[in-house]
């Protein structure tokens, strides 16, 4: 395990590995048609005219519907299915059990432990067991109530410690691949620097530990698919998706056909943030019966369905400490992660070094510890989400910050601005960071809240509160390790002179069509009115992996760029065939090939076009982005290692009601480092979005389970904050120009989650005094948390 | 999911609805704006084979300072200058229901009448399997107090019945035997299956009647819940007085979305009657409220936390309504 205890070291790593392309703060121009310009996303009018068509929406000639029978026990053994009696049932066309479609998936290689239904075992209530095809809804129910199951209840594990400790006797574990006699699922331990030295040797030391229930993303489309065998023995697969690419692997695996004869096309998608970023049971289900029955099958969740699919954030319990010297200095970090990762694998491998791993800005840790612990356990499989992996520990280092602040009696502000990441260093564990505007954010944020004048000199009950984020822009590293490009745009113009992009990022409502069609256009000089997106159809886009981990920007951008500028090359070269002028002295300008020396000797877009097609036909050209190489070489050193960073910091200023513990957030200031705002509108979007996320998280939405049942499995009763709830929201773009995101840009969909977490934690310490150690802050928690420091305050008043 | 298939009948009179519900029997269900009762029917719950609706009954909707139609919605009470004026409490109470697209559906019959609701009641089939089912739909035994001996702790969470009961309202109802008028402090029942003691076989609701003096009563409604919209009542409370000089004359308390009904605390109410009013009856007042109030968790929110809610409630709404209780 790397250990370094100096700079040099870091110095040394640095010059092994090529240096950012680019230069630190390129010299773009920065007048653009289109970059930075507030543009409304390309799908906006289709979806708001309710005319976007998503997967449900699309009907087949002769499509047959299918129903999932879900488990109703936690953990099973099955000892038989008896589905006699609803294949015989008119209406039916298939039955499906676990046993027909056997081979294991999952998103990571490593991780290969789903099936399309029960096999042998059921591992969480809610999971599938068997499934129909039948002419109808109605039927399909009524089929599903025909199946006989007959199972042995097993003593399911509900409980974190249960999960840890050795099996007891009448126990068995929830998969067979787990190494030792537990339920431990992947266990990461890391150390850089001298942990045991700094905190031994430090001024003060924090010390806390966080309960955090798990949450789900509540995006409105529910999962939906549609597959069709067609006669010429393909496989189609329609699918709301974050990552076609991946369902496409697992599909072309488990139902043992050759890539090429499936065909996976991703329809409009109503939101994911994570929770359409896994291959999925049902998509193998209606690919099986599709295949059986010859015809399309189509499947719509219901929302308790949604909800017990679920991948969304690990309930986990957090143990932080945080060492500090009398100047303010951090000297270290220790985080004690254990992440219920419920009942199989999903991307909790990278879960549980996210937890770690992405602690490590924006503030320099001369050392730091830790250790993750994924377990089992039979509730429904916990996943990515948006922030995956940062949001819970940057929530307890944060809120550990602001104590150690109080204790030493130092300014949040102050001592947040003097631990910070420089730009273009090289950190402990050997992620390189490039741009870094978090300097930028925090002055932007606590100027404009008036934050000094604020902060503990508000009337009892009023509160303000400071929280600052770090997050991956694209992970370097692949899923399935490959020499393949990460992201591929292919361009298509004919003579018509639109530009066909074909891509295969995923756009689940975050804006990424929008987001290439901008990149060609700006880099073609062309109106947006030319560009057409055609996205994620197997058979016609080039691979892109997927829309997680806020990659799409960053690399689809560059992929798209490319593409435009290689397009680019072949509209100068017929303008200098045209016009004899040299390639060099063309530019592409508002719709012509433009000479920046002459421009009478300019030549008008279409002009030039017919050139380039004449003798060879439509031109087509190929963009793609592979990340360089980068990071240290030690087991799990390419976990959370990204070509860039993105950095926040949000002050939140709220009131609490100290008779009823409710907390009403008034107003929060953001501000984000994005590197370029591509589309500041489309950026605002994501933070304002962020933010409302987060503060479901931290004060209304938890999973609330009963044993193996999910209470709350609905949106009346998981609580996502309506629009009444949301605080006025004053969100700054910080522009710190990437020297190698596309025109300079990074993330802005993710990273802008978790500091609003700590933000209101440390406002409603501000506001009367409490420490939030369990999410979520429900009036019934801070009203019990008030009382017990009164009851504190009391005895410590008596006591002297 | 679809809805379970069932028959459909659109009469136009009262009483044409009130023979539907003669013939039918227990095998029918009216139905309103249908905004509690269709997610129920989804979810499977105690579907019935008949639905009488009542969206084109005429008489179903008048609206005066002393009669409410059932058919009201709930948009109506909150945009009526009338009620606004007479019966601000009235419209309070309705405007703190579920979600503004909801209230435009949503009627006072089908919110006075609502079935009652818990976490193991108000489920998807599959997850009320998996525990068996309860007793309120399929099942044997209630899940919140088990063996509780064949009694349902379901909890009511209809609103304005709150604010009706602190009026006095009463309760007019029609079946194929003629009209009734019953008083609601007399309607109710705190059991989450049979739910009303004094409804007969086929009565559906006409009307709220309120007496001449509820315009006279100073009342409002508080509501607690998580978020400011859509969410259901995890507690409500309404209180109505009186003041003869700076003395309490008259005073009433109603609380919903604790027991199986709403419930007026007559007893809680009647020592403090004649006491001057200020700060400390206010604050006494909320904990005799509070001490007379039982919740079970079978809805959002700690029990506990919504039983301490109601002093605080009974007491804020008080020195909202009059500042002599602030004093
Ligand atoms: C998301 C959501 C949130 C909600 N939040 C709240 C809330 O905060 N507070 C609240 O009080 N309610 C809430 N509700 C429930 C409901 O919307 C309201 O109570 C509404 O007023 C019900 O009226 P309705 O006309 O739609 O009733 P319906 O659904 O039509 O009927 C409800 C019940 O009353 C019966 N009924 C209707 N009319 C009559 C009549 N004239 N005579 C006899 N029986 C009758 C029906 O048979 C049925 O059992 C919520 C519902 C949803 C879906």
């Amino acid at each position: 395990m790397a250990t370094y205890q100096d700079e040099r070291a870091f110095r040394e790593l640095d010059a092994e590995l090529p240096e950012p392309t680019g230069d630190r703060r390129p010299p773009e121009k920065d007048v653009f048609n289109h970059i930075g310009h507030r543009i409304p996303l390309i799908d906006a009018r289709s979806k708001v005219t309710g005319q976007a068509i998503y997967t449900d929406y699309i009907t087949l000639q002769g499509q047959l519907i299918c129903k999932i029978m879900r488990s109703p026990w936690a953990y099973a053994r099955i000892d038989s299915i008896d589905t006699s009696r609803a294949l015989a049932m008119p209406g039916v066309h298939a039955v499906m059990v676990g046993t027909d479609a056997p081979i294991r998936f999952g998103v990571l290689p490593i991780s290969q432990d789903e099936t399309a239904l029960a096999v042998e075992k059921i591992r969480h209530l809610g999971e599938g067991i068997a499934a129909v095809a039948a002419d109808d809804e109605a039927t399909a129910i009524a089929a599903l109530a025909a199946i006989d199951v007959q199972v042995t209840e097993l003593k399911p594990f509900l409980k974190k410690s249960d999960s840890v400790r050795d099996l007891r006797e009448d126990e068995e574990k929830i998969h067979d691949h787990v190494r030792h006699d537990n339920n431990i699922h992947k266990r990461v331990k890391q150390s850089f620097g001298e942990p045991e030295q700094a905190f031994a040797g430090a001024d003060c030391v924090v010390e806390g530990t966080f309960d955090f229930q798990g949450i789900t993303h509540g995006f409105t489309e529910p999962i939906a698919a549609i597959a069709h065998w067609t006669p010429d023995e393909r496989l189609v697969l329609w699918t709301s998706q974050q990552v076609p690419h991946y369902t496409h692997l697992a599909v072309s695996k488990v139902m043992e056909l050759p890539m090429h004869r499936v065909r996976v096309i991703k329809p409009a998608v109503g939101g994911g943030f994570g929770g359409k970023s896994d291959p999925f049971p049902h998509e193998m289900v209606v690919s099986w019966l599709s295949m059986q029955c010859g015809r399309p099958v189509k499947i719509l969740f219901d929302r308790e369905e949604v909800f017990f699919s679920n991948h969304g954030r690990h309930p986990t319990t957090t143990t932080c400490k945080l060492a500090l010297n009398a100047d303010g200095s951090i000297q270290g970090l220790d985080v004690d992660a254990l992440i219920d990762g419920g009942a199989f694998g999903s991307f909790g491998v990278v879960t549980a070094y996210y937890n770690g791993v992405l602690s490590h800005g924006p503030y320099r840790l001369p050392s730091f510890k830790y250790q993750g612990t994924r377990i089992y356990s039979n509730r429904p499989v916990s996943g990515a989400m948006r922030g995956h992996g940062s949001v819970n520990t940057r929530m307890c280092s944060e809120v550990l910050l602001d104590e150690a602040c109080e204790e030493l009696g130092l300014d949040p502000i102050q001592v947040r601005l003097q631990n910070l990441l420089p730009e273009f260093t090289t950190l402990i564990n050997g992620f390189r960071i490039t741009s870094n505007g978090i300097r930028e954010c925090i002055e932007a944020v606590a100027t404009k809240s008036d934050f000094a004048n604020k902060h503990r000199k508000l009337p009892y009950g009023r509160g303000i509160g400071i929280g600052c984020g770090f997050y991956i822009s694209g992970s370097a590293l692949q899923i399935h390790k490959s020499r393949l490009p990460q992201s591929t745009v292919h361009l298509k113009v004919d003579m018509d002179g639109g530009v066909t992009i074909h891509t295969g990022a995923s756009d689940i409502g975050q804006g990424s069509d929008t987001m290439a069609a901008q990149v060609v256009a700006e880099v073609l000089g062309l109106p947006m009115a030319r560009m057409r997106v055609v996205a994620v159809d197997t058979d016609v886009s080039p691979i892109d992996l997927g829309s997680y981990s806020s990659r799409v920007t960053f690399m689809n951008g560059l992929a798209a760029k490319r593409a435009a500028e290689a397009l680019r090359t072949h509209l100068y070269e017929a303008a200098h065939r045209i016009s004899g002028y040299a390639v060099e002295s063309f530019e592409m300008r508002d719709g012509f090939v433009f000479n920046r020396h002459w421009p009478e000797a300019s030549v008008p877009y279409m002009d030039a076009l017919e050139e380039a097609l004449a003798g060879k036909g439509a031109l087509a050209t190929s963009g793609c982005y592979t990340a360089p190489p980068m990071g240290e070489k030690y087991k799990g050193a390419g976990a959370g290692l990204a070509p860039t960073y993105s950095y926040t910091a949000y002050v939140c200023e709220l009131e609490v009601d100290p008779e009823t513990g409710f907390i009403t957030p008034i107003k929060v200031w953001a501000a984000h480092d994005c590197g370029r705002a591509l589309n500041p509108m489309a950026v605002e979007g994501q933070i304002e979005g962020s933010i409302h996320m987060g503060l479901g998280q931290v004060l209304s939405e938890e999973l609330d389970y009963l044993g193996g049942n999910l209470i709350n499995a609905n949106l009346l009763d998981y609580r996502i904050p309506t629009a009444s709830q949301m605080p006025e929201l004053d969100v700054t773009l910080v522009e710190s120009i990437d020297p190698e995101g596309p025109f300079g840009a990074k993330e802005c969909g993710e990273g802008g989650l978790a500091p609003i977490l700590p933000a209101v934690a440390n406002a409603l310490y501000d506001a009367v005094g409490v420490r939030a150690r369990k999410l979520p802050l429900t009036p019934d928690v801070v009203l019990t948390a008030l009382e017990k420091k009164a009851r504190a305050d009391r005895k410590s008043a008596r006591t002297g | 999911m679809e809805l379970p298939a069932f028959h459909y009948h659109r009469p136009t009179t009262v009483d044409d609805a009130a023979d539907l519900l003669a013939r039918f029997g227990d095998d029918v269900d009216l139905v309103a704006g249908g905004t509690d009762l269709l997610p129920n029917y989804k979810n499977r719950l105690n579907p019935r084979g008949h639905v009488v609706s009542l969206s084109h009954v005429q008489g179903l909707k008048e609206l005066s300072a002393s009669r409410i139609g059932a058919g009201v919605r709930l948009v109506d009470l909150e945009r009526s200058d009338l009620v606004r004026r007479a019966l601000p409490v009235v419209a309070e109470t309705a405007q703190a229901i579920s979600s503004p697209p909801l209230r435009e559906h949503g009627t006072v019959g089908g919110n006075v009448m609502l079935d009652t609701r818990c976490y193991f009641f108000n489920q998807a089939p599959m997850w009320r399997e998996s525990r068996n089912f309860c007793l309120k739909a399929e099942g044997q035994t209630c899940l919140v107090v088990p063996n509780s001996d064949d009694h349902c702790y379901a909890t009511y969470s209809g609103e304005l019945a709150a604010a009706f009961l602190v009026l006095d309202g009463s309760a007019e109802l029609l079946s194929a035997q003629g009209p009734r008028s019953v008083p609601l402090t007399a309607f109710f029942e705190n059991e989450g299956i049979r739910r009303f003691a004094d409804r007969r076989p086929g009565e559906l609701l006409t009307a709220i009647s309120l007496p001449d003096d509820a315009p006279e009563w100073t009342a409002g409604y508080q509501k607690l819940r998580i978020r400011d919209s859509i969410d259901f009542p995890s507690l409500g409370v309404a209180v109505a007085f009186r003041l003869d000089g700076d003395r309490v004359a008259g005073l009433r308390i109603a609380t919903t979305a604790l027991a199986s009904c709403p419930e007026r605390l007559d007893a809680v109410c009647a020592p403090f009657l004649g006491r001057v009013a200020d700060a400390a009856l206010a604050a006494e007042l909320g904990e005799a409220a509070m001490k007379a109030s039982v919740a079970y968790r079978n809805v959002p929110l700690d029990p506990k936390y919504r039983r301490k809610m109601v002093a605080v409630f009974v007491r804020r709404l008080l020195a909202r309504l009059d500042g002599r209780f602030a004093l």
